[in-house]
């Protein structure tokens, strides 16, 4: 047991001796203020810089070897700084001590900036921040003030050259960029007050202003790539997750102060924006270099396009034409409707596959409109009677392609009318009019329904009339 | 004719190109070609002496043809046609020129060359062989827009070409929109005119001069939506009458983000009725979508025909679709609609009556499985007058990147037609790729096999088997072709 304590005493004590040391050590690295209290009358007689321009700021080792000679008191292995503390600040003692004086008529004391309120003399720090906002009647807490009062205290970024990127990194975001309009417009407003500059150079702000070497605040400030340290991303406006905000934005984008050039490039808007784009595309800035990428635009169709859009999409475009041309080409829409001969890619073609063996069904109740794309002479015609089906030019006959229906010649009527185009794809009007005319051999049947309005027709196109009437037209 | 023009309009444009500065163009061309068999009819006849009564109670011939006896000496039928391989290939440009140093002034051009070489005539739409689809010069200002050359004015009234002018002022501060447009009309949906043999196959009536082609459309573009009416004429300049004068009204609102509605009417003044008409009700949500209307149909004829003079009855409908994204990676859909004709007052006591009515109706799927994977099946069907279909289609897409997709794909069609003895199944089944190698080049390629077999209780049950090859290459090329790929996007959190 005694031999037990014997070893931990000769273990402690060099261990607790060398913890002294190193205490003593630190105390002299940083001079202890409170402990010289009643020694020095005023913080210049050591601070002298602190009050006359030029002279220096700190005591010199000798200084102290005044006192710790040895003999008055030990000797301390004491290095005083001889340079301030780095900081942000753009203070200056003597500049700020004139300031003062000019302003309120008292000279400032040190410890209003060094010490807090009713501290002992000397309990001194390295700047107490309250009181800088307390004289300059700021609110108490640092990061509350107002983003336009950083300037007040604080050097431009690019200014305080012993910051690293970790150091920029590091600066503390005041609450007001934590408001949830802040990074979407809110700061726009606080930017032209500068105070952005404390923290920020135009690197940061060019990461997402695509147009940041046209805006004024932007360009004023100073350049420094350390300012990219701080992260920030580009955020989508509450405006555009509206699934209508394509079909939307080109009122907003026209509207007077749009801020689309703020993140789009005219790159980012001819994603989709074909060339030659609108007027607001090409008054953005084109990317490159100089330019962050902005907002990246992927096409994509409109909530509006769905599946069947394809196929319903007349109505929609043919009310809003404009619309369409913000994303398609003419050559788009000429695609399908002057279609290519040969076939168009089946990824984009209008019909499904198979169309050709499936189209009877589609073309009899013309699901959709043929002629809008195809000329029933030139298409249907050519291609049916190059398939052999030539209609029988023989009366009440036909050539027995309606096989299905016996004498279907003689009871075609109301087929006629339901499907005429379907008809016409394989007749022609003479096929017709060698039993409707009553002219030439015809049988004078009449073809007219009960809503014929043959007085508009004749007032509109008398030759209609003449080709099965003749001159003898009747009038009802 | 149209080589001669598009020649001069290429000479017109180069000497443009070459006084002015800084110009800018961008060329797409399109190289298309397909390879397409097909097994038409071939009419015959025999004496009605031959003619034998067949299981069915008809008419037949000895070898088993269904005929129609319509004369009272000769029965009519259609035998199989000959097997016809035909290979329409097709060379299209598109050009836009802008930049000339007069601002807002740019040409387009849409064009191309094509022709057929396969043994059966020429694929419907290769003739001529040069074909100017739009040739153009637009002068743009902030508030106004002319343009001068062939154009294809695209209207709810069909897209109509013409060689003449057209002009738009745009008041922006009342949202309100004028345009006026004039000039020799083209056939309808054709790129030649009226005169050309190649609208008239039948070698039917042939109008003697291209018609004058007149319109106006008055459009108002407020925030909430879009109201446009068109007026368009057609004359005859040979005998000052009509060929055609119509009236539209089309609408489109947007009375909420997540609300759409639209619509139209057409009105013939020519004919004195109303021709035909849509409206829909979109209801767009992230997940879903739905849409309702109504709609009706009325075939139109321009008054060189005398089809009009045949009363064609319209067909009014009602229809409902809808899409869900039931889950992240799968999405539903259906449609349906349901049509009936209006009466079409003809009625004889020898053949009995057609029906008056039909459905259409279809759903389908699509999933996503994995990254690069897609399935995509549906099925759809038809019932109504004059024939039916009934097709289950399916694809399954390979796309490992951006530049490659990989498709196959299969189905099954079955059509019977009501007025034919026709009814035929076929089965298809075809692979397509589509390899994108730069961002401003395109190949695809799509080969696929079909399989027909008509159901038919004579001979003309034939099979019609055949492959059918499709094949394409795009480039486009210019001073501003295609910039992609940009940097890539910051991702907002």
């Amino acid at each position: 047991m005694t031999a037990r304590r014997v070893m931990l005493t000769l273990v402690a004590i060099p261990v607790l001796a060398l913890g002294v040391a190193r205490a003593i050590t630190w105390n002299q690295d940083r001079f202890n203020h409170p402990k010289h209290a009643r020694l020095f009358p005023t913080c210049s007689t050591c601070h002298e810089g602190a009050s006359q321009t030029g002279a220096p700021m700190f005591p010199v080792t000798t200084d102290c070897a005044k006192c710790h000679d040895g003999t008055i008191q030990p000797r301390i292995q004491f290095e005083p700084r001889s340079v301030m503390t780095p900081s942000n600040l753009k203070f200056t003692h003597d500049r700020h001590a004139k300031a003062a004086a000019r302003d309120t008529g008292l000279a400032t004391r040190c410890q209003e900036c060094h010490a807090e309120r009713n501290a002992p003399r000397m309990s001194v720090q390295h700047t107490v921040v309250g009181n800088c906002l307390s004289c300059h009647r700021l609110p108490p807490t640092h990061l509350s003030v107002p983003d336009t009062a950083c300037v007040t205290c604080h050097l431009p970024l690019a200014r305080v050259a012993h910051y690293t990127r970790a150091d920029v990194a590091g600066l503390p975001a005041p609450p007001s960029h934590e408001a949830a309009d802040f990074g979407l417009g809110g700061h726009g407003k606080l930017a032209a007050a500068m105070s952005c500059a404390t923290c920020h150079a135009r690197e940061f702000c060019a990461s997402c202003h695509v147009n940041a070497p046209e805006v004024a605040p932007i360009r004023a400030l100073e350049s420094d790539p350390r300012s990219t340290a701080i992260a920030t991303t580009l955020r989508t406006p509450a405006s555009h997750r509206d699934p209508g905000f394509l079909n939307t934005h080109r009122k907003a984008a026209s509207a007077k102060g749009a801020t689309c050039a703020t993140c789009h490039t005219r790159d980012s808007c001819e994603q989709c924006h074909m060339a030659p784009a609108p007027s607001q595309v090409r008054s953005l800035a084109q990317a490159g270099a100089g330019r962050a990428p902005g907002a990246q635009v992927a096409r994509r169709e409109p909530a509006t396009h769905t599946a069947r859009f394809r196929e319903n999409h007349g109505p929609e475009a043919s009310a809003s034409p404009a619309s369409c041309m913000g994303c398609h080409v003419r050559t788009q829409c000429l695609e399908c409707h002057r279609p290519d001969p040969s076939g168009t890619n089946p990824r984009e073609a209008y019909h499904p596959a198979a169309f050709l063996t499936r189209h009877p069904s589609e073309a009899w109740s013309r699901q959709a409109n043929c002629s809008d794309c195809h000329n029933p002479g030139q298409f249907c015609q050519t291609c049916h009677q190059q398939s052999g089906l030539t209609a029988g030019r023989n009366r009440l006959g036909g050539r027995g392609y309606h096989d299905a229906i016996p004498n279907f010649s003689l009871g075609h009527g109301q087929a006629a009318r339901q499907s005429l185009e379907s008809c016409a794809s394989c007749h022609a009007e003479r096929d017709c009019t060698a039993c409707h005319s009553s002219v030439a051999g015809g049988f004078g049947f009449s073809p007219h329904g009960p809503n014929f309005n043959s007085e508009r027709l004749l007032k509109k196109n008398p030759s209609l009339c003449v080709a099965c009437h003749g001159t003898s037209i009747p009038r009802r | 004719m149209i080589l001669t023009r598009g020649v001069v309009l290429a000479g017109l444009l180069l000497a443009v190109a070459d006084a002015a500065s800084a110009q800018s163009w961008r060329v797409r061309i399109d190289a298309r070609a397909q390879a397409v068999s097909y097994r038409g009819l071939s009419s015959d006849s025999i004496s009605i002496n031959d003619a034998v009564v067949g299981a069915s109670g008809g008419f037949e011939t000895p070898d088993g043809f269904a005929v129609q006896c319509s004369s009272p000496t000769w029965c009519y039928y259609y035998r199989p046609g000959e097997l016809h391989e035909q290979l329409p290939m097709n060379v299209g440009a598109n050009a836009v020129l802008w930049g000339f140093g007069v601002r807002g002034l740019t040409l387009h051009l849409t064009a191309r060359l094509t022709g057929d070489a396969g043994d059966a005539g020429q694929w419907p739409g290769t003739e001529p062989a040069a074909q100017l689809i739009e040739g153009y010069a637009e002068y743009a200002r902030s508030s106004w827009t002319l343009r001068g050359g062939r154009l294809v004015m695209a209207s709810r009234l069909e897209p109509i070409g013409f060689d003449g002018a057209w002009g738009r002022f745009r008041w922006d501060r009342a949202d309100i929109e004028v345009e006026g447009y004039a000039g020799w009309g083209l056939g309808q949906a054709a790129v030649v005119s009226v005169t050309s043999p190649l609208l008239t196959p039948l070698d039917d009536f042939r109008p003697g001069s291209r018609q004058i082609v007149a319109g106006a459309v008055a459009a108002w573009r407020p925030s909430f939506g879009d109201v446009r009416a068109e007026y368009r004429r057609e004359v005859d300049p040979e005998l000052d009458y009509f060929v055609s004068e119509r009236a539209t009204l089309s609408a489109s609102a947007r009375p909420a983000p997540w609300l759409l509605a639209s619509g139209g009417v057409d009105y013939n003044i020519a004919e004195g009725n109303w021709g035909s008409a849509d409206a829909s009700l979109t209801w767009l949500r992230p997940r879903f979508s739905l849409t309702a209307g109504g709609r009706r149909y009325r075939p139109y004829f321009s008054l060189w025909t005398l089809w009009g003079a045949f009363s064609p009855v319209p067909w009014n409908g009602i229809n409902a679709s809808g899409e869900l994204r039931a889950l992240s990676w799968l999405s539903l859909r259906a449609r349906g609609e349901r049509y009936w004709y209006e009466g079409a007052d003809v009625n004889t006591a020898i053949v009995g009556p057609l029906q008056e009515e039909g459905w259409r109706f279809g759903w389908g799927a699509t999933a996503r499985i994995g990254a690069t994977l897609s399935l995509d099946g549906g099925y759809s069907a038809e019932f109504g007058p004059g024939a039916a279909a009934r097709s289950f289609d399916a694809a399954l897409t390979w796309t490992p990147s951006y530049q490659i997709e990989l498709t196959g794909y299969g189905g099954t069609l079955e059509r019977p037609l009501e007025l034919r003895y026709y009814d035929a199944e076929t089965r298809f089944l075809g692979a397509r790729g589509d390899w994108r190698p730069r961002n401003d080049w395109r190949l695809w390629l799509d080969g696929g096999w079909y399989k027909d077999e008509r159901n038919r209780p004579d001979d003309a049950a034939s099979a019609w088997d055949q492959l059918r090859l499709r094949g394409g290459v795009t480039f486009t090329f210019g001073t501003d072709a295609d910039r992609l790929p940009l940097p890539p996007a910051r991702r907002a959190p």
